[in-house]
């Protein structure tokens, strides 16, 4: 049997054979529109009626059309098939490995079920929900046939069967492959994504998924990059690049399609946090991910291979970041030189193509405005063991916030300037609450809510947008608060489109178009909640 | 480069004899799983039958055959299974 099936597998696929295949199959084809219309006779439905010819045409032609990366992703990672896909593919893949055909690809349930997928695909349908099922079923149904029929039995057949099969095993391979290599953040993503944006993470941040959100929305792809592990979903963005805590390492850099980058942005850790030590510039490896040196040179050492490459152009940087964070220095020697006092900010601004996005001058300006609104002086509820620090920053914010104005021309003591409440003001007040992080902002809510608002006003500061939810009714109903996250993501989004205006960034025609309508957005780069609405570029600091 | 390019790159098919073949058999199978779910229905569903098929939208008509049919799902691949054979004894 063996050397039969062999020496049959050596015929050569002539014109006649495959003619004598397509003859088979068309008298087979006649027979079967013979027992469709008996069938419709049967229930009634005879030549004439209208009926009769819209069930002969209900069908739909497959669509030639190959996956695209994310609806593979999609169809491959997250599908829970029903029970009538789950039978279907199950006696395809009994028939299939029974006669040997895919054993191969040693399946398990995922595996075949990419093969599967594969197979419809090679048949040419296309399997995303929605599309028709009677079509994506006949296509199904030809591939089962096709890998059924016995070597022995068709020449022709067999023919292709071998030679499709290996191609899909193969390819099988590599979509197992690249699958793996995507989720492990392994994978070499030169080949695989034109323009994208990268965002150095860390282990988490506040904005980024509303960031992503809003670069998909304009058709760019994005790479984040994390320590270990990523903490959003692959359904959010599936491309990813881990970095064990390296973030300069030319072997991950080299995988981040560079050619296409448009922009890098870094959130430089604890930069998104709005009143933790932005003076205080120490960094220890036990609690930090990515200080500013790191997210700087990451973005020297991109711009470095970039130009191994031949290609002249610098990726722009924008980096979230407490730009006050102290950078000193000691001499070692028989002098004591001092060379003065730096911080993160005047580095940053260094580098013609580094910008560096300041939370703290962001969220201050919004509840200066939200304090002039609200026509009380400002307080800051938080944990008793931050109190003297959040003081102590937000102090300071408050006196840069009125000096900066002063300096451009623009402050009116009784009216814009941020004010501290004072004993003269009473319970009076607008009370900030930020806690050291949302949970614990939470719980001041919760214990001290009712009476901070009994005479004055009450605006909680939360990190991650999907608190929102947790949030007490007042406040969320209301919407008396300010999301860090969502503010963090727009300013973001909108110094990437000020790269554009002041054409740092070129974009791909197809992109700016995008783009071009997207701006129109409403409150796109504002924020709007119970006191009104309010622009985020009302006071940046500047390094 | 795009990633389906690469993954699928090799997926086209040139040989339009093996085309032809394809779209029969999905031709072929199609009709016969229509005749199926028609021979599974009883007069009491042809009221029905009629109005979904009006609609013209093979989704809903595949729903409407899955409620309506038990085992559906068995009935189609063994409709497949059969095909098959007779494809094989033909050769």
């Amino acid at each position: 049997m063996a050397d039969a099936r062999k020496e049959h597998r050596e015929l050569p696929i002539t014109p006649d054979s495959r003619s004598s295949l397509l003859r088979t199959l068309n008298i087979m084809e006649h027979r079967a529109e013979t027992g469709l219309n008996k069938a419709l006779a049967g229930l009634g439905i005879e030549d004439g009626d209208p009926v009769k010819a819209l069930y002969e045409n209900l069908s739909q032609d497959g669509i030639k059309k190959p996956w695209s990366v994310k609806t593979f992703l999609k169809n491959v990672g997250d599908i829970t098939w029903g029970s009538f896909w789950g039978k279907v593919s199950t006696i395809s893949v009994a028939i299939g490995t029974g006669l040997g055909i895919i054993r191969e690809a040693a399946l398990n349930w995922d595996s075949f079920r990419i093969l599967y997928n594969n197979a419809i695909a090679w048949s040419f349908a296309d399997v995303e929900k929605g599309t028709d099922p009677l079509a994506t079923l006949s296509t199904a149904a030809t591939a089962a046939i096709v890998l059924a029929i016995p070597t022995l039995a068709v020449s022709t057949v067999t023919k292709i069967t071998e030679r499709r099969t290996e191609q899909l095993i193969n390819r099988v391979n590599r979509v197992n492959a690249a699958r793996n290599a995507i989720e492990a953040g392994e994978a070499n993503l030169n080949y695989l994504i034109g323009p994208n944006v990268h965002i150095l993470v860390g282990k988490s941040d506040p904005s980024i998924e509303t960031l992503i959100k809003m670069f998909h929305d304009i058709g760019i792809e994005v790479i984040t990059f994390w320590d270990e592990a990523r903490a959003i979903s692959p359904k959010i963005n599936p491309f990813w690049l881990k970095t064990k805590n390296m973030w300069t390492r030319a072997d991950v850099l080299n995988k981040a399609s560079l050619e296409n980058a448009l922009c890098m942005f870094a959130e430089v850790s604890k930069g998104s946090d709005v009143f933790l030590s932005r003076r205080s510039g120490t960094f220890s490896r036990l609690y930090e991910d990515m200080s500013d040196a790191e997210s700087r040179n990451a973005n020297t050492k991109a711009n470095f291979l970039l130009s191994q490459r031949g290609i002249k152009r610098a990726i722009p940087l924008v980096a979230v970041t407490n730009i006050k964070r102290a950078v000193t220095g000691s001499v070692a020697g028989e002098t004591d030189a001092i060379y003065g006092t730096k911080n993160e900010g005047d580095l940053y601004a260094k580098n013609r193509h580094m910008h560096a996005r300041h939370v703290d001058g962001i969220v201050t300006g919004l509840i200066a405005q939200i304090s002039k609104k609200s026509g009380f002086p400002v307080e800051l509820m938080t944990d008793p063991h931050r109190q003297q620090e959040y003081t102590h920053t937000f102090n300071l914010v408050i006196h840069d916030y009125n000096e900066k104005l002063s300096e451009e021309g623009k402050k009116q003591p009784d009216k814009s300037a941020l004010r501290y409440k004072t004993a003269e003001d009473g319970n009076k007040s607008l009370t900030c609450f930020y806690g050291e992080d949302d949970q614990a902002t939470l719980k001041l809510l919760e214990g001290f809510l009712e009476e901070t608002s009994r005479e004055g006003d009450v605006l909680a500061i939360i990190n991650d947008p999907e608190v929102i939810g947790e949030l007490p009714e007042e406040i969320r109903i209301s919407k008396k608060y300010i999301c860090v996250g969502e503010v963090l993501a727009k300013d973001q989004f909108r110094q990437f489109v000020q790269l554009v205006d002041n054409e740092e960034i070129t974009l791909p025609a197809e992109i700016q178009s995008k783009l071009d309508t997207y701006r129109a957005t409403p409150q796109l780069f504002s924020i709007q909640n119970h006191y009104g609405t309010f622009e985020l570029d009302s006071f940046v600091f500047s390094p | 480069m795009k990633i389906n390019t690469v993954l699928y790159g090799s997926a086209k098919v040139t040989d339009v004899s093996e085309d032809k073949i394809f779209e029969t058999i999905n031709r072929v199978v199609l009709l016969r799983i229509k005749t199926m779910i028609l021979k599974n229905l009883g007069k009491e569903d042809v009221f029905a039958f009629k109005e979904v098929v009006k609609k013209n939208d093979p989704k809903l008509f595949f729903d409407f055959a899955y409620k309506r049919i038990p085992h559906l799902a068995d009935k189609i691949h063994s409709e497949i299974r059969q095909l098959s054979l007779e494809l094989q004894k033909t050769q």
